[in-house]
């Protein structure tokens, strides 16, 4: 997702570049919105600022620069993001860094602010989360940790605005932290060793990079390459493995150990707790929303007032707003009274609002009934996501989804596609092995439907008895998990275990969620848009070319014969190929016609289900896990949902099943 | 090291607790040894020798001789249970917290079950939790500290899946199955000396370190040992 809203850049401005790190979940893109007052995710699912997010920022003196990097733990990085954190630190080497900690969990922050020390980068200290800290009585004497780091430490709560005004002020005063960790003295020889085959050019930051290497950073790898001397990468292993020798535990152990017994000392001095938790609401709610038994009540209730929100609402009442108000009776006779007066051809007409029409389908379905249901969507989605609910459904759903080789925090990826299965797929690069990737790759394009989809689907199965809702439902969540069980086993690779950090239940911010909502609405919009338009142009060209009733009986043994579906529905698997919401809304334009009945419909839905999501969803495919294993899905993809959907349509006709 | 002379590299009262332990597991499969059995069975690595190892533990009064079978007395039995008691502790340890290889783990074991004194043998008894069974699933015999305890219920040491919701523990060491678990477990703040908190374990196991909650797999939490904390 490309959120890169940079104001104009052109002209770089003198003051060096404000570079914002820290832990996940602390608030940082809060604190990037306040400085740059432009838009920015914040998210509490770890993982979801992979981007990174660019502003300037006019309320700092010179307006610098303001880089928002994603959260991370260590600068010697255990996953995508804290390697994205990382190099954005080496790649800025004159940024000021202005690191934003959780308060109450100082302990990790100060470890980070030690490692920031070690690459000699100046820096402000924000202690945000001042309200939470609060809360759980936890006092951190900032006036006394500012004079043991030599650094500015400003306490802040981002969400109210309280104590970011000292940011400009203090900006000035950024240096080295004071923070001194005692190594080995075999480390430190090493330290030395390494730091001198270093450029010179790099300065103080070769005492924290001399420690990265030796700590066994693979991720550095190609830089170190480029940084060191002709045979210094063989000379950095054979430091490391003296080093093993000689502490009988790694380097990275050792130089852990030290950096947190130096954290532990300063906080002794700074961090004072004085009472117990005291278990507030919103810890209640967090306990429920993950308990084996409570947990399930939260999340039938979650998913029922999803289902009011964006099926009902969305769906229902703004989809009927939109469609019969603005479409019906504005945009379309409108465009079509343009068209008979300013186009003289026909055929052309048709192109721009026939029943193949570029307007009257293309734009109605797409911004009429698909766009209302996206965006309530992604309304609720930022509210789970900034309400801290989703780890907590990857807490739930763990040990289900270990029987498809995957782990809670694939959760994400699959709730996303609910809502878009593009937007998911590209998602699927915080799961940390390439055996995850491809598993919920998969099952997103088999059988997660999109929000777009749901809602023509919810729609036709309403007209039925709940049955066929069951019946739906039961064939797509059994097709997943079959699959997800096959593949997880005869797939090689292995999966990841699982260790995920629970954030606090927080209110989300409404501002907040109305930004990311706009963001991602937009960039859906630019994504399916233009592929709505393609698909309308497709039918365009096959129905003035005669081609539909050629195709249609060339599929008939198919669609007639093995799922027992009038030869119409063949138009809707050709289109379906494009995106299967739109192949959905063929079969509900059928029903309503009452050319299907309730087995058919059932039918009919359970495969355009199973069928891959969308040209856009192969194309990210493809660009995510290469072309061989795209193709690969798809075939398998589309002869399957065939089979399942010949298979039900047996079984309810043996068993004789009305609907 | 079938062949490769224990009787020759070990002192004697190694090689009399060979045949001690040889005896109790033998006893604890159902079956009685003879000195030709023994001979050729014993997993220090069978020789010539062995009859006369045998000949000595009659003569201090540890086994005797039944229609030419060896059995235990009853001060041989007690001497044969905390050799046995030695071997399998060592193997949890090698084998199951430093993650040795099966092979090498019962290598090791062999060594350390004559050299523990009983003191160190209660440490690593404590340090392991107490465990009943050995890797092989065979029981490892109870000695005074792990009663002592059982009737205050918590261990010395336990892994933090074995803690109950609610309960705190001081980490003292981390050992994950996968190396690189180990950095990220010291990032987030779960390092040796850290306080623990088991908030659930269903439907996943989730702990509280410092403020922050993680959300761990059973498989690690097994890698985590921790002295547990008594509320004050």
């Amino acid at each position: 997702m490309d959120m890169s809203r940079a104001p104009d850049l052109a002209a770089r401005p003198a003051s060096p570049p404000v570079l914002l790190v820290g832990n996940p979940n602390v608030g940082k893109s809060v604190i990037f919105g306040a400085l740059t007052r432009t838009y920015v995710t914040v998210a509490n699912y770890p993982g979801t600022t992979v981007e990174i997010i660019r502003g300037r920022a006019l309320s700092l003196p010179g307006a610098p620069e303001v880089v928002d990097a994603p959260g991370t733990n260590s600068l010697t990085p255990q996953s995508d993001d804290e390697r994205v954190a990382r190099d954005l630190l080496l790649a800025e080497p004159d940024a000021v860094v202005l690191q934003i900690g959780d308060t109450k969990n100082l302990r990790r922050v100060l470890y980070l602010t030690a490692q920031l020390a070690e690459l000699g980068r100046r820096q402000l200290l924000v202690l945000n989360l001042q309200d939470e800290a609060r809360d759980l009585g936890v006092r951190v004497e900032a006036s006394e940790l500012e004079r043991r780091l030599g650094v500015p430490v400003i306490p802040a709560t981002a969400t109210r605005n309280a104590g970011l005004d000292a940011i400009p002020r203090r900006l000035s005063q950024a240096a080295v932290a004071q923070l001194e960790c005692s190594y080995p003295a075999v480390v430190e020889r090493a330290v030395l060793d390494v730091a001198g085959l270093l450029p010179a050019e790099l300065g103080a930051a070769r005492r924290g990079l001399a420690l990265m290497l030796l700590s066994g950073d693979r991720t550095l790898g190609e830089w170190a390459r480029e940084a060191l001397p002709e045979g210094g990468v063989g000379l950095v292993e054979r430091r490391q493995a003296e080093l093993k020798r000689a502490l009988g535990i790694g380097a990275a152990t050792a130089i852990a150990r030290a950096r947190h017994r130096a954290v532990a000392e300063l906080l002794r001095q700074v961090f004072h707790v004085q009472k117990a938790r005291g278990g507030t609401l919103r810890d209640r709610l967090g306990e429920l929303s993950m308990h084996p038994i409570w947990g399930v009540p939260v999340l039938a209730a979650v998913l029922f007032l999803a289902y009011e929100f964006v099926g009902v609402f969305g769906a229902g009442t703004l989809v009927r707003l939109v469609e019969d108000g603005l479409f019906g009776k504005v945009i379309n006779p409108a465009a079509t009274a343009l068209a008979n007066k300013l186009v003289p051809w026909a055929w052309l007409r048709d192109l721009f609002v026939g029943p193949y029409g570029v307007v009257t389908m293309a734009l109605t379905y797409a911004i009429a009934i698909v766009l209302p249901v996206v965006g309530t969507f992604f309304i609720l989605f930022g509210v789970l996501e900034d309400s801290g609910y989703l780890p907590r459904l990857a807490v739930m759903v763990n040990r289900i989804f270990r029987g498809m080789g995957l782990n809670g925090k694939a959760v994400l990826p699959m709730i996303l596609g609910l809502g878009c299965d593009t937007m998911a797929t590209l998602t699927t690069r915080i799961l940390p092995t390439r055996k995850e990737r491809v598993l919920v790759t998969l099952l997103l394009a088999l059988g997660v439907p999109c929000s777009a989809q749901l809602g023509v689907v919810l729609a036709m199965l309403g007209s039925m008895a709940p049955a066929g809702t069951l019946i739906w439902g039961g064939v797509v969540a059994g097709t997943l998990f079959g699959v997800g069980w096959a593949a997880a086993r005869l797939m090689p690779g292995k999966g990841s275990d699982f260790l995920l950090e629970v954030p606090p239940v927080r209110v989300p911010s409404l501002s907040n969620i109305l930004v990311k909502t706009v963001a991602r609405t937009e960039w859906y919009l630019k994504e399916a848009l233009p592929l709505f338009v393609l698909g309308t142009l497709l039918l365009f060209v096959l129905d003035v070319s005669g081609m539909l009733p050629r195709l249609e009986a060339l599929a008939a043994p198919l669609v007639v014969g093995l799922l027992g579906l009038p030869a119409q529905a063949t138009d809707a698997f050709l289109v379906g190929f494009l995106r299967r919401d739109y192949g959905a809304a063929g079969f509900f334009v059928l029903r309503r016609g009452g050319q299907l009945d309730g087995v058919q419909s059932v039918v009919a839905l359970s495969v355009i289900t199973l069928f891959v999501p969308c040209i856009a969803n192969l194309f990210v495919m493809i660009k995510e896990r290469g072309f061989k294993t795209a193709m690969a899905m798809v075939a398998f993809i589309v002869p399957f949902a065939f089979a399942v959907g010949a298979l039900l349509n047996w079984v309810l006709r043996a068993l004789r099943v009305h609907l | 090291m079938s062949e490769a002379g224990f009787l020759e590299s070990r002192s004697p009262g190694a090689a009399r607790e060979e045949v001690l332990e040889e005896l109790w597991t033998a006893h604890e499969g159902g079956t009685r040894l003879t000195v030709e059995a023994l001979a050729q069975t014993i997993h220090a690595g069978p020789g010539e020798g062995w009859g006369q190892v045998a000949q000595e533990l009659v003569e201090r009064g540890l086994v005797r001789l039944a229609d030419g079978e060896l059995v235990l007395t009853q001060t041989g039995e007690r001497e044969a249970r905390e050799v046995v008691r030695r071997h399998r502790l060592a193997e949890v340890l090698f084998h199951e917290v430093l993650d040795l290889p099966m092979d090498d783990s019962e290598a090791e074991a062999c060594r350390l079950e004559h050299v523990l004194t009983p003191g160190a043998t209660a440490a690593v008894c404590s340090f392991l939790g107490h465990p009943p069974l050995c890797p092989h699933g065979r029981p490892i015999p109870p000695g005074d500290c792990c009663s002592a305890l059982s009737r205050r219920v918590s261990s010395l040491i336990c892994r933090l899946a074995d803690l109950v919701p609610g309960e705190k523990g001081r980490v003292v060491l981390v050992a994950p199955h996968h190396r690189e678990r180990l950095d990220q477990l010291a990032d987030l703040g779960v390092i040796p000396g850290a306080v623990l908190t088991l908030r659930q374990r269903k439907p996943s196991l989730v702990v509280e370190v410092d403020h922050t909650l993680l959300a761990l797999e059973d498989e690690i939490a097994q890698g985590i040992y921790l002295r547990p904390l008594v509320e004050t």
